[in-house]
């Protein structure tokens, strides 16, 4: 057990603590949160480059029933694929920058930075995406049963709207992190406080 | 902020260093410095006496409330 209060800098936002506090609990999130930060930045990476693929091998993917990602039997030509691709860019775009948020979030968690400013822009933020990223899977819903209908006889067009489970979880998981950055910030507040008190 | 921490009138008459003062009371030489440049929001007693015995005065030595609403 170490008296981190004597040695460690008195920034905001780092985490120290009155009196005594183990040392290994800091080093235990610094490394762990090393972990998910890699994980994440190359996440950032992989998640455009596999929606890319998805569409461009979409008719060679084995289908079925049980198969999440193609429940559609129907094999798309290269115009309809590149339309579903592009109606699908805003709701990726999304979870790209949600993603990229959780890395910027958890590299300051990896250099001891708790309750930073920083730290609830990034909750907050976090929150907003997945909220935004429910929002705008729903609205491209309709837009991908247009294409895939566009070349249908008259009379045949149709337009899908659902709102499924998976949905109102992600709003309701978005809302909670949302609420989780308003109690960061008044960790902020207390962390603040604490540092200007000698 | 309105009161003012004195700390660097009595450290001179005391001859005193601030790391050395730092030491004494067992604070970091950085939390000293928010101490003495006026950024500290809050003082714990228990630092508030170590300094005073140290620094042999009392607390109205250091500590001194000035009305800047009023001056200005």
């Amino acid at each position: 057990i170490v008296d981190i209060h004597q040695f460690m800098g008195n920034t905001p936002g780092n985490i120290h603590y009155q009196g005594r506090f183990k040392m290994s609990n800091i080093s235990r999130i610094k490394k762990v949160s090393h972990k998910f930060r890699v994980m994440f930045s190359v996440l950032v990476i992989l998640i455009p480059i596999a929606d890319v693929l998805f569409w461009v091998m979409f008719n060679d993917l084995p289908r079925g029933e049980n198969i999440i990602l193609t429940e559609m039997d129907s094999n798309f030509d290269l115009q309809t694929r590149i339309l579903l691709f592009a109606a699908g860019l805003v709701s990726t775009g999304v979870a790209i920058y949600g993603v990229l948020t959780l890395a910027r979030l958890f590299h300051l968690y990896e250099k001891g930075i708790v309750f930073s400013a920083d730290n609830v822009r990034y909750y907050r933020n976090l929150g907003f995406c997945i909220i935004g990223w429910m929002i705008t899977s729903f609205l491209a819903e309709p837009l991908n049963s247009l294409i895939i209908s566009r070349n249908n006889p008259v009379g045949e067009h149709y337009i899908t709207v659902g709102f499924d489970q998976f949905d109102l979880f992600s709003l309701i998981i978005g809302s909670i992190v949302v609420l989780i950055s308003w109690v960061m910030d008044e960790g902020r507040k207390l962390e603040d406080q604490q540092v200007y008190t000698i | 902020m309105s009161i003012v921490i004195n700390l660097d009138v009595i450290l001179a008459k005391r001859k005193m260093k601030s790391i050395e003062l730092a030491k004494l009371i067992g604070i970091t030489e950085q939390n000293l410095s928010i101490l003495k440049t006026g950024k500290a929001k809050a003082i714990r007693v228990s630092t508030l006496n170590a300094i005073c015995k140290h620094l042999k005065c009392q607390p109205g030595d250091i500590l001194e409330f000035q009305d800047l609403e009023n001056t200005e």
